[in-house]
């Protein structure tokens, strides 16, 4: 991580209505430990000009006027392996939520964003930590069962060369955190249950995640290739 | 009644702009009144004592044309208040020419209303050669907060803009300015413009655009090095000194609408490339209203009296005694005045009849005008889902965002009552922010399905129960499959099963929460309906009660929640079932027969549709 200046993290913002994104741009400079490197008001803005900024954080705003949220992070997450997206969404849409996820987001904040949760977020975000709801739980299950079913078929793109099973799939405990995790369970009673600590828990989360981006990136891909269907 | 101003002419004596002498003579004029498009006279009767405009009750909207100008200036404004400049430096300014307008209709409005205008900073990209191919704007809209009248004096506040370097670039200019396309009368002041320069696989580069070469006695007038002053009246663009740090800053006090004041950094050289992301950020503090002439408009007014009102004020929002009122009586509609009603009692009776032999033929028509309709609702449906996002939404989050900031910034040196105060106001905005995100879920078309609906629902439970510590356990099926569920459905059942997970964590106290949704046969269950059946439980392990034995009884035991709730399912055609007993948690289970939302507007579009 190159650090320009020592400590501080550089954080993007992308959002459309000039109010709140003046607050959030505000939220941050008043921080000392984050500084507000770019501030943009369209997704063709963000796009263009978040890859040359490269900042630590992008904080994304879900509705945009000329494209959505999640299509911002399609692009800009495989060109930003070390920039983490934030999402920031009004509706309390886990379907769009999810799309974000998948395409590479690394977490999200329901609006209104308070500026301490806004920051706590950030440093969260920084730290590795993400958690994950039962509701996309579910929904990562489903992505996983419906594309096992698509392979099992034989209609699924072709593997990449480079991405083994491994990568892609999800062990039988991953597997075991993420039923839990959709039938209610918090972090906490899947650790007791599991007999594993807590902090055990979120690294299968982040794993899962990184499996769900790598499948999604994939899946792009094979869906950019011209000649297929 | 209050004195009331004269309208014309009014001598104003301006002590707050202007230590030393400067009065100036305002001219406001409201200059018509148009209702549904048509104008209504005025003429020059303007004055309080003159006869008001009528208005019907069922006019749609009213519209008022003013203006206003600043006429002869006596003296000039010589010097800013004592003190406001530090007594460094002798301020010259140039005559008033304009005022800035507001409006109020009493009886509607509690303030005086601003017609916000913007200046705006711009990132001017140039081509070797010096010419502009490319800009980027950021509007600075309105007054910033905590504005004290004068920029000098005003708090500033940070800003942040990107734009990226077109093809042929090589360099970028900033232009601050006060013409922000409307015609903008105020007081606008910028300081600490910095420019960051940003490319892939380079360190940004950062250059301050410092305000240097004033002297040590800095002159209005003066220019700091690199500067260049434009704009339509080069005057207009000034150099200040905060009394505060002792540092320039620039100003431009625009008070003609007509023309504009501007300072460019075109003698500062910032290098670009083509493809870099250049990031401005400034601070600013700034006031901006319209002036001249403009336009206030009032939709569907109640019957009674009001009086719409225009005054002058100076560009930097100072009062000036120059108003101008006009009288407005919104006339009762026709129904309900009863002399009316007597004559039209015998017509009625004949052209009901004749009403009564048209229906037929419209029923046809009414059938072929049915998908239009329908089309037309959901249109309208995510027109005011969109509207309510963006206008209320947006404005909401920024009122809780705000407050919590005052509580912050307050905690530990107001009262625990203060701070407790704006803890209220920001969980409040919070609620309302809530709510609207429910609305708007539930009017847009986009969520007309069973597959948008459960995991809504599911995620609603679980914020609920975890800010609540109430553990969950859920019971759902991974996959939904699409089927149509109208807006008001969709909205009657959230309510229902988010009442039914508050009643369990306020009154039973339960260790777990269990939510479960199924979709079953309704034949198989025994019903008389054929389709799927949408079932939805809600159990607890908590208190449990006693069941009283009516919904009358239900309602008596302050337990009319229960009573709301089976009438809410029941009104949707669904099945309602309670069974509780103390020490033995509640379980409630709802039944919907998912076939009869068809006949809905949605329902009817989308049915099939995955």
């Amino acid at each position: 991580m190159t650090a320009i200046q020592l400590g501080t993290i550089q954080v993007a913002v992308v959002e459309d209505d000039a109010r709140l994104r003046q607050t959030f741009v505000d939220v941050l400079e008043s921080s000392t430990e984050c500084r507000c490197v770019g501030a943009f008001a369209t997704g063709a803005e963000a796009m263009a000009g978040i890859p040359a900024i490269a900042p630590d954080v992008v904080i994304m705003d879900v509705n945009l006027p000329d494209t959505t949220g999640v299509e911002c992070v399609k692009m800009l997450a495989p060109k930003l392996p070390g920039t983490q997206i934030l999402m920031v969404t009004v509706y309390q849409d886990p379907d769009t939520t999810f799309q974000a996820l998948a395409a590479g987001a690394h977490g999200y904040l329901v609006k209104p964003v308070l500026p301490e949760r806004l920051l706590e977020a950030i440093r969260e975000i920084r730290a590795g930590g993400v958690p994950m709801s039962r509701t996309i739980a579910r929904k990562v299950i489903e992505t996983f069962r419906s594309r096992e079913a698509a392979e099992a078929a034989g209609t699924s793109a072709a593997r990449s060369p480079l991405a083994s099973p491994d990568e892609e799939s999800l062990t039988p405990r991953e597997q075991q955190v993420l039923e839990l995790l959709m039938e209610g369970f918090s972090y906490k009673e899947i650790a007791q249950r599991l007999g594993i600590s807590t902090s055990t828990v979120g690294t299968y989360v982040q794993r899962i995640y990184e499996k769900l981006h790598v499948s999604s990136r994939r899946e792009i891909m094979a869906r950019r290739r011209p000649g297929r269907g | 009644m209050p004195a009331v101003p004269k309208p014309f002419d009014v001598l104003v004596a301006v002590g707050a702009w202007c230590a030393m002498a400067a009065t100036a003579v305002a001219d406001v004029r409201i200059t018509r009144a148009v209702v549904d498009g048509r104008d209504i006279p005025i003429g020059v009767s303007v004055a309080a004592d003159a006869a008001p405009i009528r208005v019907p009750s069922n006019a749609g909207r009213i519209l008022f044309a003013f203006e206003g100008e600043a006429g002869e200036v006596d003296a000039g404004r010589v010097s800013l208040p004592a003190g406001a400049a530090g007594g460094t430096s002798p301020t010259l300014l140039p005559a008033l020419r304009g005022t800035r307008l507001r409006y109020r209709l009493d009886g509607v409005d509690v303030d005086w209303r601003d017609e916000p205008a913007h200046g705006r900073l711009s990132l001017i990209f140039l081509n070797a050669a010096g010419s502009t191919v490319g800009s980027s704007d950021a509007k600075m809209h309105g007054t910033s907060e905590g504005w004290r009248g004068l920029p000098e004096t005003s708090p500033l506040k940070a800003f942040s803009l990107s734009g990226m370097a077109p093809p042929l670039a090589s360099s970028v200019i900033v232009n601050f300015l006060s013409n922000g396309g409307d015609a903008p009368v105020g007081a606008m002041a910028i300081d600490d413009v910095v420019l960051s320069i940003a490319a892939e696989g380079r360190e940004p580069r950062r250059h301050a655009l410092s305000l240097d070469g004033l002297g040590d006695e800095v002159h209005p007038l003066a220019t700091p090095t690199g500067w260049g002053r434009s704009g339509s009246r080069g005057e207009m663009s000034r150099v200040a000194v905060r009394p505060d740090s002792g540092k320039p800053i620039l100003v431009i006090e625009d008070d003609d609408p007509a023309e504009y004041g501007s300072w460019v950094s075109r003698g500062i050289v910032v290098p670009v490339e083509p493809g870099d992301v250049v990031t401005a950020s400034w601070r600013a503090a700034y006031s901006l209203g319209l002036g001249g002439r403009s336009t206030a408009s009032y939709d569907r007014l109640e019957p009674g009296t009001y009086w719409f009102r225009v005054a002058a004020f100076l560009p930097g929002g100072q009062p000036t005694a120059a108003e101008a009122g006009v009288r407005v009586v919104v006339v009762p509609p026709w129904y309900l005045r009863r002399d009316i009603w007597a004559g039209c009692a015998a017509v009625g009776l004949v052209a009901g009849a004749l009403v009564a032999r048209a229906v037929s033929l419209r029923q046809m028509r009414r059938r072929l005008d049915e998908m239009e309709r329908v089309h037309a609702l959901d249109r309208e449906r995510a027109r005011i889902a969109r509207d309510l996002h963006d206008d209320i939404g947006a404005g909401l989050t920024e009122i809780a965002m705000q407050t919590d900031w005052v509580r912050r910034d307050v905690q530990g040196l107001a009262s625990a009552a203060t701070v407790a105060r704006a803890e209220k106001a920001c969980a409040s905005a919070m609620d309302l922010v809530r709510s609207v995100d429910a609305i708007v879920w539930a009017v847009n078309p986009a969520n007309d399905t069973l597959d948008r609906f459960v995991p809504y629902l599911t995620h609603s439970a679980e914020q609920f129960l975890d800010a609540a510590g109430v553990s969950m356990r859920f019971d759902v099926p991974a996959q939904v499959p699409p089927l149509p569920l109208s807006g008001a459905v969709r909205h009657d059942l959230f309510l229902v099963v988010r009442e039914a997970i508050n009643n369990a964590v306020k009154h039973a106290h339960p260790q777990v929460v269990r939510l479960g949704v199924r979709l079953e046969n309704g034949a198989a269950h025994g019903s008389s309906e054929n389709g799927p059946q949408l079932v939805i439980t809600v159990e607890d392990d908590g208190h449990g009660f006693t069941l009283p034995s009516s919904a009358t009884a239900a309602q008596n035991a302050g337990r009319s929640g229960l009573a709301n709730m089976r009438r809410r399912v029941e009104d949707l055609g669904g099945r309602f079932v309670i069974e509780s007993r103390p020490g033995a948690g509640t379980r409630i289970e709802l039944a919907l027969p998912l076939e009869k939302n068809h006949a809905t507007a949605s329902g009817l579009r989308k049915g099939g549709t995955s």
